[in-house]
C-alpha cells in the first residue's frame, strides 16, 4: 500500500521544493539558509504524513551526507585548483590567451560556455565544468552572472553521456534497457537539447541580436555535435560521446573564430609579457587533469585501481504506508584514485610545483589556497549538505514518486510532453542526472507502459531532461556561484537558468511528444 | 554625525556560524548511519541533535 495520490498529499510531498524555490526565488536568502529550513521542512512533512519514522529518516540523512562528501570533495578540489592557478597569476594568462583566440566574443562565449565546458563535461562532469570554465570567462572580462549562466545552460545537454557515462548508465541499470537502444535514442533526443542550449547561451550573452547572428556557427557546430553524439552511440562508445561531441564542436568555433579574424584583418594582438608565464605553462594543471581523467578511464587502469573505494551499505527499509526503500550497497562510492578529487589535488600540486619552479610563484601559495578554499566552500558546503539531505527525505519517504506519479496522472496521453520535466525534478532536487535517472527511470518506464507509449523513449527522455535540469539545481549553481564570487546571489542566477532550461525543457517535450506518435 | 548601528550578532558571527555549522554535519552524518544502521534510539537521537544544530546555525545567519 503506497501513500494515496490525492491533491492534498501531492502538495504536501511537494512543498519542501516549494520553500526552496521560494527561499531562493523570493526571499533571497542564502542557499546555506535555505537549505537547513526545506531539510527542516521535509523531515516534519516526512514523519507526520508520510509515515517515516526517525530510523529510516535518520539513515537517509546519512545518504545525504554521504552523496554530498562526493559532490563536495569535487567542489573543494576544484576550487583548490582554481586558487592555486590564480595565486600565481595563471587564471590572467589563461584569460588573455583566450581572449586572443577571437575578438569576437559572441563567438568565444559559444566556444567557451556551450563547447569546451562540455569537453571537460565529458571527461570529469561533476561541477568541474562550471568550477573551471566560468572563472576563466570572468578574467576575459564576462561579467560573473553570464558566464556562470552560460556554462550552466551551455553544458547542460553534455551531462547524460558526460562523466565517462554514468547517468547513461544509470538509467540503463534501473530501467533494464540496454545501452544501444535506449543510447541511440537519448542522442537523437539530444539534437533538440544541443541547438537549444546554444542559442541559449547566444541569448544570455547578447539577446535576440546575438542569437540572430550566432545562427551559422550554432547550425554548424550543433550539427557536428549532433552527429558525433549519435554515431558514438551507434558504434558502441557511449562513455565517449558528449567528449568527442563537444571536441567537434569545438573545432567547429575555432574555425569560426579564424575565419572571424581573417574577416577582421588583424594580426594577433597577443603579446607574451617577457614577465608572465606562457599559456601553456599556465594551462599545465588543467592538461594534467585532461590527461589523468583520461588515463584514469582506460579500461586496465580503471579496473586496476576500482578496488580501492570507499561506500557505505545501507538495508532495505518501508514507511509505515508500505514505501519500500531498496537496499544499496557502496552507496555513492568514492573511489580513492578515479574520483575526480584526487585527480584535482594531483592537478593543484603539479600545476604548484610547475609554478614554484617555473614562473618563481612564492612556495606559500599551497597554504594561501588552502586557506581561501576554505573561506570560500564552507558556505556552498552547507547548503548542499541540507539540500542534498532534503533530497534523500524525500525520496526516501516516498514523497518525490508521489509528486511523479501525480504529474503523470495529470497528463495522460500529453504525458511525453511533460517526461523530460520529471527528470528536470530529479536534477533539481538531487542536483545529478545520475540521481534524478536512479529516482525516476522505473516511474517513466511503468507510466510509459500503463499509457501504452514506448519505454524507450519515455526512459531515454527522463536522461535528458535531468541532463538540462542540472543547469537550476541549487547545488550546481552554488558551485558556480563559489568559483566566482558570487556567494549569496544564487537567486540571481536561477532565474536566468531558470528560463532557458524550462524553455529548452519543453522544446525536448514536444520533440519527444512528436516522436511517440512514431515509435 | 551620524552614528553607525551596531552589526547585528548573526551578521557579525556569520562566517564563525557557518564553519560551525559545517563541522556539526560530520558527528551527526557518524551517529546517523550507525545509529540507524544498529537501530539505536540513542545514537539516531543524538545524530539529529548534531545536524538540527547544524540547520538551526545556518537558519540564524543574516547576510
Amino acid at each position: 500500500m503506497d501513500m494515496p495520490l490525492t491533491i492534498g498529499n501531492w502538495l504536501l510531498a511537494i512543498a519542501p521544493v516549494l520553500v526552496l524555490i521560494s527561499g531562493i526565488l523570493f526571499f533571497k536568502w542564502e542557499a546555506s539558509k535555505v537549505g537547513a529550513v526545506s531539510w527542516v521542512v521535509a523531515l516534519g512533512i516526512a514523519y507526520v504524513f508520510f509515515g517515516t519514522d526517525f530510523r529510516l529518516m535518520a539513515l537517509a540523512n546519512s545518504k545525504g551526507l554521504s552523496l554530498s562528501l562526493y559532490v563536495l570533495l569535487i567542489i573543494w578540489g576544484a576550487v583548490f585548483l582554481y586558487n592555486i592557478a590564480d595565486g600565481a597569476g595563471a587564471i590572467k594568462v589563461i584569460g588573455k590567451t583566450m581572449t586572443g583566440v577571437s575578438e569576437n566574443r559572441r563567438i568565444m562565449i559559444l566556444l567557451l560556455a556551450w563547447c569546451f565546458a562540455s569537453m571537460l563535461q565529458g571527461l570529469a562532469g561533476f561541477g568541474i565544468p562550471v568550477a573551471v570554465v566560468a572563472p576563466i570567462m570572468v578574467v576575459m572580462g564576462f561579467e560573473p552572472l553570464v558566464a556562470v549562466a552560460s556554462c550552466l545552460i551551455g553544458h547542460s545537454w553534455s551531462i547524460s553521456f558526460g562523466s565517462m557515462g554514468s547517468s547513461y548508465n544509470s538509467i540503463q541499470l534501473v530501467t533494464g534497457i540496454p545501452g544501444e537502444i535506449i543510447g541511440p535514442w537519448m542522442a537523437i533526443i539530444f539534437s533538440v537539447g544541443i541547438f537549444a542550449t546554444g542559442f541559449g547561451v547566444a541569448h544570455i550573452y547578447g539577446g535576440w541580436d546575438a542569437v540572430k547572428k550566432s545562427v551559422p556557427q550554432i547550425l554548424t557546430a550543433g550539427s557536428a555535435m549532433s552527429f558525433v553524439l549519435w554515431f558514438m552511440n551507434i558504434i558502441g562508445t557511449a562513455q565517449l560521446a558528449s567528449l568527442m561531441a563537444a571536441g567537434a564542436g569545438c573545432l567547429v568555433m575555432i574555425l569560426w573564430a579564424v575565419a572571424e579574424k581573417r574577416k577582421e584583418k588583424k594580426p594577433s594582438e597577443i603579446k607574451q609579457d617577457s614577465n608572465t608565464m606562457g599559456f601553456h605553462i599556465a594551462f599545465a594543471p588543467y592538461y594534467t587533469l585532461i590527461l589523468v581523467s583520461i588515463l584514469t578511464q582506460i579500461k586496465p587502469i580503471k579496473s586496476a585501481l576500482s578496488s580501492y573505494h570507499w561506500g557505505l551499505n545501507y538495508p532495505e527499509l518501508q514507511t509505515t504506508f508500505g514505501y519500500v526503500v531498496a537496499a544499496v550497497s557502496k552507496y555513492s562510492k568514492i573511489q580513492f584514485f578515479s574520483h575526480p578529487a584526487p585527480i584535482l589535488l594531483l592537478s593543484s600540486l603539479v600545476g604548484y610545483a610547475i609554478y614554484v619552479t617555473r614562473t618563481g610563484a612564492k612556495k606559500s601559495l599551497l597554504q594561501t589556497a588552502a586557506v581561501k578554499t576554505v573561506d570560500k566552500c564552507i558556505p556552498t558546503s552547507v547548503g548542499i549538505g541540507t539540500m542534498v539531505m532534503m533530497a534523500l527525505i524525500m525520496s526516501d519517504s516516498g514523497m518525490t514518486h508521489l509528486i511523479a506519479q501525480g504529474i503523470a496522472s495529470v497528463f495522460g496521453s500529453f504525458f511525453p510532453l511533460v517526461s523530460p520535466y520529471i527528470g528536470v525534478l530529479g536534477s533539481f532536487i538531487t542536483g545529478s542526472n545520475t540521481n534524478s535517472n536512479v529516482m525516476f527511470g522505473v516511474l517513466q518506464q511503468n507510466t510509459a507502459l500503463v499509457l501504452g507509449k514506448s519505454a524507450v523513449l519515455m526512459a531515454a527522455a527522463q536522461s535528458v531532461g535531468g541532463s538540462l535540469g542540472v543547469s537550476i539545481a541549487p547545488s550546481t549553481i552554488m558551485t558556480g556561484a563559489a568559483n566566482v564570487g558570487l556567494n549569496g546571489r544564487e537567486n540571481e542566477i536561477m532565474k536566468v537558468t531558470m528560463k532557458y532550461c524550462l524553455i529548452n525543457v519543453l522544446l525536448v517535450g514536444i520533440f519527444v511528444y512528436l516522436l511517440s506518435f512514431f515509435y | 554625525m551620524t552614528q553607525t548601528s551596531p552589526k547585528p550578532w548573526r551578521k557579525k558571527y556569520r562566517v564563525l556560524m557557518l564553519k560551525g555549522s559545517f563541522l556539526l554535519f560530520w558527528p551527526g552524518f557518524y551517529f546517523a548511519y550507525i545509529g540507524g544502521i544498529q537501530n539505536h534510539p540513542l545514537l539516531i537521537g543524538a545524530s539529529y541533535a548534531f545536524l538540527g544544530l547544524a540547520a538551526l546555525l545556518a537558519m540564524l545567519i543574516q547576510k
